[in-house]
């Protein structure tokens, strides 16, 4: 067996999906916290106005 | 001279003339501990990095890639999230309690949040163990590296990392700490990416590099290790966790959540971060397999794998770039534990119970003072070690881990946790860690770190849940500012200005809620607001 072989049958590619999900859950926070923020900034904006 | 020599002494030419650059924006003593709260997410990020990294990059980590092969990246799992979620998770509440709180250091937190001197001073005692051994730890790296790369006796590598550290430090305080290591953090980036991408090359590609690392060990392409030495759940738990909670223990990683420019900040910083350690992270501990299959087998340090890597491969302008690169690892890391302890020392044990009337010019003058003491005292530790870089580190990033990453993070998620049980938690997982790593106990099989965390999140729940939690109602207030950027309020009208600043002050305890009200009540009297009270974070 060659060692790519070895690589993709014993699991060890499960190393890069794993930071490859981390990259994704951060960016996912990233998006839902400027979220939170944006909407933080548009009620103070509203309060201002009235 | 050497090329390479030539391109190290200008790189510590510049990283001392920073330095001194930034000796003048030091104007008060806040400047000199925390840099006046004043650093945005590619310095904060790159900051972080380079101190978080260490002489660990350039040492062990390719050193158990070299013995280990893929099965190493078990300990590099744990980087990108414990780092990213530092900043995304922890840094930005951090970041707004800090300041609620007035704090500049970690144990000032602990102290103000959960109103205990005891927190402090035991928080205090703890940087000084773990902290002053890790600092051991990254001089002796720099001695090894110079030693390595340039022929230098292992002392004269020493006193060469030792001094450039403590002259700049010492001149510039946080400021030029931040700015070096996020120089140093770029420098260290670069360095690891063209190590791993010539050697990937070299070897003829991915296909080729599993290909030759299974023809010397099968297991070496295989999660589990050779021996089988990750087989099983604790196997694989410890160095996770191990890592994630160094991340988010670390005091000197923490005190840049306090530093931040505003809370929003770590949004940026921590998505900067992710990415880069992601291709940092994976890159420096195969690099030690790529070591391997290049040099062969045999090599008699495998913590110079690295080392021993690039001078094969790279021509020696290039190698003294890289090794620059290494030393900048090793000195990111030591001038943020020198603030750390300086900070300590001065900050939170002198000036908090010695002598609180002290002067901010007096103060100042301490922490330089304290640094050259404590940065003398470590350097003489570290003539002679104690251990390899590799266990220095590991042991004293558990026992960081442990010591403040549980109490980070119940202490801004959870209104509940008491001083008791941030005590009950520290104290035990202190005698468990400690205690077990000396003796050689596993407890039920589990590697004491594995079990003082267990144990360290059952304190702090509990304990917490036995006493009674502190003024939880201005927890709920205080967290109701989190998502409003600073910019935000600095822009907003009288009315939200107000509301924000009272409260922090009502966090801070420097003015009661009649207080706060009644001048709401005067304000209002000035300036009429037609509209219901703006209530912070009501969307």
């Amino acid at each position: 067996m060659s060692g790519l072989e070895l690589f993709w049958s014993s699991g060890t590619w499960w190393f890069f999906v794993g930071q490859l999900a981390i990259v994704v859950l951060v960016v996912y926070l990233y998006i839902s916290q400027g979220r939170e923020e944006e909407k933080a900034k548009e009620a103070a904006e509203s309060r201002d106005e009235k | 001279m050497d090329a390479g020599v030539i391109t190290f002494i200008l790189y510590m030419i510049l990283i001392l003339g920073m330095g001194v650059y930034f000796t003048r924006r030091v104007q008060s003593y806040n400047d000199f501990i925390i840099g006046g709260r004043r650093f945005g997410p590619w310095v904060s990020s790159f900051s972080l990095i380079s101190s978080y990294m260490s002489g660990y990059t350039y040492t062990a980590a390719p050193g158990m890639g070299y013995t280990q092969g893929f099965s190493s990246l078990w300990w590099a799992s744990g980087d990108a999230p414990g780092n990213a979620l530092s900043f995304g998770l922890l840094g930005r509440r951090l970041r707004k309690y800090s300041q609620m709180l007035d704090a500049i250091t970690i144990p000032e937190f602990y102290e103000k949040r959960f109103k205990s001197p005891l927190i402090r001073l035991i928080a205090s005692l703890i940087v000084l163990v773990f902290v002053g051994t890790h600092l051991v730890g990254q001089w002796q790296a720099s001695g090894i590296l110079l030693q390595v790369t340039f022929g230098t006796e292992y002392f004269t590598g020493l006193l060469i990392g030792g001094v450039v550290v403590l002259l700049y430090t010492l001149l510039g305080g946080y400021i030029a700490v931040m700015y070096t290591d996020a120089l140093q953090g770029i420098v260290m980036f670069v360095g690891s990416q063209i190590l791993f991408w010539l050697g990937l090359f070299y070897i003829g590609g991915f296909g080729s590099f599993t290909d030759n690392l299974a023809a010397l060990n099968t297991e070496l392409v295989t999660p589990w290790g050779p021996g089988g030495q990750y087989f099983g759940i604790w196997a694989v738990v410890y160095p996770i966790a191990l890592i994630l909670m160094g991340s988010l223990g670390y005091p000197h990683i923490t005190v840049r959540h306090l530093s931040l420019r505003q809370p929003s900040t770590a949004r940026k910083a921590m998505l900067i971060t992710c990415i880069l350690v992601v291709l940092f992270s994976f890159a420096y501990y195969l690099t030690g397999g790529l070591a391997l299959t290049i040099l062969g087998e045999g090599l008699e340090d495998v913590e110079q794998a690295a080392v021993r890597l690039w001078f094969y491969l790279l021509p020696p302008v290039l190698a003294g770039i890289l090794s620059s690169a290494a030393i900048a690892s090793i000195m990111s890391t030591a001038d943020s534990f020198l603030i750390l302890l300086t900070t300590t020392v001065a900050h939170d044990l002198l000036y908090r119970f010695v002598s609180p009337e002290a002067m901010e010019e007096q103060r100042t003058k301490w922490a330089r003072i304290l640094a050259a003491i404590l940065g003398v005292v470590t350097f003489i530790i570290a003539i002679n070690p104690p251990a390899l870089v590799f266990e220095i580190v590991i042991f004293a990033m558990g026992g960081m881990g442990l010591a403040f990453g549980i109490p980070n993070i119940f202490s801004v998620y959870w209104k509940k946790t008491s001083a008791f049980g941030v005590l009950l938690s520290m104290i035990l997982t202190m005698l468990i860690y400690v205690g077990g790593t000396v003796a050689g106990i596993s407890p039920l099989g589990m590697h004491p770190f594995v079990a003082a965390l267990i144990v360290g999140i059952l304190a702090i729940v509990l304990g917490s849940l036995y006493t009674m939690p502190p003024e939880a109602e201005e927890f709920d207030e205080a967290a109701n500012y989190l998502d409003l950027p600073d910019d935000v309020v600095r822009e907003a009208s009288p009315q939200t200005q107000f509301q924000a600043e009272s409260g922090l002050a009502l966090l801070a305890g420097t003015r009661s809620r009649h207080d706060a009200q009644q001048k709401r009540s005067d304000d209002e009297a000035i300036e009429p607001h037609a509209g219901p009270a703006w209530v912070p974070g009501d969307d």
